[in-house]
């Protein structure tokens, strides 16, 4: 303590005389006996800061648990916890839900799959731009379904839409052929995107690139296939996926239909290669995300600690190749916590909107945020 | 599971850190038994109620666990890591129902603390018993983050550079907001004193 009156209060607020208050050693004691003997008229200053710490410290700490309110809380947690273990080995994908605090804990079940990858080097055949796999997507689409087409010729990502909810990341110089609503949810793709799947297990979602079929309930992968001869790649970001050699003379769909069938499923942390030679499924290890040419948003971990909604904004324009407009005013200083990891665009919107209390639009390639409570 | 002995009272923070992140259900539990009640004895400052701080205190703990993953590999405190994440949570609920502080307890950011000049040497006589009475009194009228930082400095004994993270101000607030409140429980001895001498004759008459 530094040479002065010492009042009272300066006893109390000095850390060192609280912490010789509350847990006496030799050390400390030596020290305080010390200044005692210089200053032998401060002995019932110190003992009254001594009697108030005490107190303080005592009337502070008065609203402890009871036992039974200790051992309710811990059967709570447990049961709690068992059953989100439970839960993840059958859906390691969950959607957003609407309880007050649901998506939070939602999102930290999703988070807990972050990193999870997993790989499929495929081989292709060197084939047309058209593709024979192709044109049987094309033969085997349902009568009366309107195929899309969009083409990313920009230099950006560019996120497409679902009629189910899910979102597709088109990198440049790709396709993506999907129908206008889905009956089967089916897609044709051509080049490199990242999927986020909404889970529905009663209508599995395919994806189609020449030469292999991916068939996924919900998660979020990568499907990386050239329209050159070079290797198509899968990986899996979250979630598990199934992938199928599609050969010339078996349907597609009956093939994704039936796992049994050369198809390889593929668990975190795989991956695989095909192998065009030996025409066979290899597994593979390592992350598949850390390639210098994987994706942003393949990369991106969606992990938000009270982080400001400027840069959480950010983090999704880069992503998803577009353009996000809101009042700067108003939420420029909020802070959000979330893990939105494998979640479609739309799903990360709802969240990110639910938390800001905020509203949002999506025309085009624009998405605008109204409303919000302002943060100081 | 791991397979680590039983008994968990020994280990340190540390250990308990690793034992949670390897996904080891015993270290998860011996954290929550070492700091759970201190934790909700915290939250109870944050928050009147105790239902509701029981609830905040409860996610703390199942958020920890589903976030074991992805947590830090180092932690210095897991106690400041709870209390932090606790004061957050309640302090999101909060914002359903109020919105802001009171303008009392936003002026103490930025006041000096009042110097303490009527200081007296004199020997107190109170007996334990009457102050004890007389602080718990008091803490029941002092502005919240007052009592917040009293416990948190008395009670539960973070720095002073903690409990300025914790409550997101800086450590002059925090120095001022302990100032403050022992000046408070100082000054209003002897007015309490008066007060309960005025109803002890009042009493015997």
């Amino acid at each position: 303590m530094k040479q002065a009156a010492y009042v009272l209060t300066d006893f109390l607020e000095d850390p060192d005389f609280m912490r010789w208050i509350k847990h006496p050693d030799a050390t400390q004691d030596a020290y305080w006996q010390q200044f005692l003997e210089a200053h032998p008229d401060k002995k019932p200053i110190v003992e009254m800061a001594r009697q108030y710490i005490l107190i303080v410290a005592e009337q502070t700490g008065q609203q402890l648990p009871t036992a039974a309110q200790s051992d309710m809380m811990r059967q709570y947690i447990q049961k709690h916890i068992r059953e989100e273990n439970n839960e993840k080995t059958v859906t390691p994908f969950t959607r957003t839900v609407g309880t007050n605090w649901g998506w939070l804990r939602m999102a930290a079940s999703i988070a807990l799959v972050i990193s999870i990858g997993l790989g499929t080097y495929w081989h292709s055949q060197r084939q047309a731009i058209q593709p024979e796999s192709y044109q049987q997507f094309v033969k085997e689409t349902p009568a009366g379904v309107t195929l899309k087409e969009t083409r990313n010729d920009t230099d950006r990502p560019l996120t497409v839409l679902l009629s189910d909810g899910s979102s597709v990341v088109l990198q440049p110089a790709s396709r993506l052929s999907y129908p206008d609503t889905f009956q089967q949810r089916e897609v044709y793709l051509t080049g490199k995107a990242f999927f986020e799947i909404v889970k529905d297990p009663s209508h599995p979602f395919l994806v189609y690139t020449r030469g292999i079929a991916t068939k996924v309930l919900g998660t979020s992968f990568m499907v990386d296939a050239p329209e050159s001869g070079q290797p198509i790649k899968v990986a899996v970001k979250t979630g598990r996926v199934a992938v199928y050699a599609l050969e010339k003379s078996s349907s597609v769909r009956q093939k994704a239909a039936n796992p049994e069938l050369s198809g390889l499923v593929l668990t975190p942390n795989q991956g695989a290669e095909y192998s065009i030679d030996s025409k066979r499924l290899v597994r593979m290890s390592g992350s598949v995300f850390t390639q210098p040419e994987t994706q942003v948003i393949a990369k991106q971990s969606f992990d938000f600690d009270e982080t400001p909604v400027p840069e959480v904004f950010n983090t999704l324009e880069k992503a998803y190749g577009v353009h996000i407009v809101y009042d700067e005013t108003i939420l420029g200083k909020c802070t959000l916590s979330a893990s939105l990891v494998g979640q479609p665009f739309h799903d990360k919107l709802a969240v990110v909107c639910k938390a800001l209390e905020a509203q949002y639009a999506i025309q085009g390639n624009q998405v605008t945020i109204t409303g919000g409570q302002r943060c100081q | 599971m791991a397979s680590l002995p039983s008994s968990r009272n020994n280990y340190t923070d540390q250990q308990l850190w690793r034992g949670l992140r390897e996904g080891d259900e015993s270290a998860f539990t011996a954290i929550f038994d070492r700091y759970h009640r201190t934790l909700y004895n915290y939250g109870n400052k944050l928050f009147s109620d105790s239902a509701l701080v029981e609830d905040a205190v409860q996610e703390v703990f199942i958020d920890v666990w589903r976030m074991r993953a992805t947590l830090s590999e180092e932690i210095i405190s897991i106690k400041f890591y709870l209390y932090r994440s606790l004061r957050r949570r309640i302090h999101r609920m909060q914002g359903k129902y109020q919105s802001g502080g009171t303008i009392e307890e936003l002026v103490d950011d930025d006041s000096t603390p009042t110097s303490n000049t009527e200081e007296t040497t004199q020997i107190e006589q109170e007996s334990r018993d009457l102050l004890s009475r007389r602080i718990q009194e008091l803490l029941t009228h002092l502005p919240k983050r007052q009592v917040e930082a009293l416990t948190l400095y008395y009670y539960d004994e973070f720095s002073i550079s903690e409990i300025a993270q914790l409550m997101d101000v800086n450590e002059k607030s925090v120095r001022n907001f302990i100032h403050r409140a022992i000046t408070s429980l100082r000054q209003n001895r002897n007015w309490l004193i008066g007060s309960l001498l005025i109803f002890w004759l009042l009493c015997s008459l």
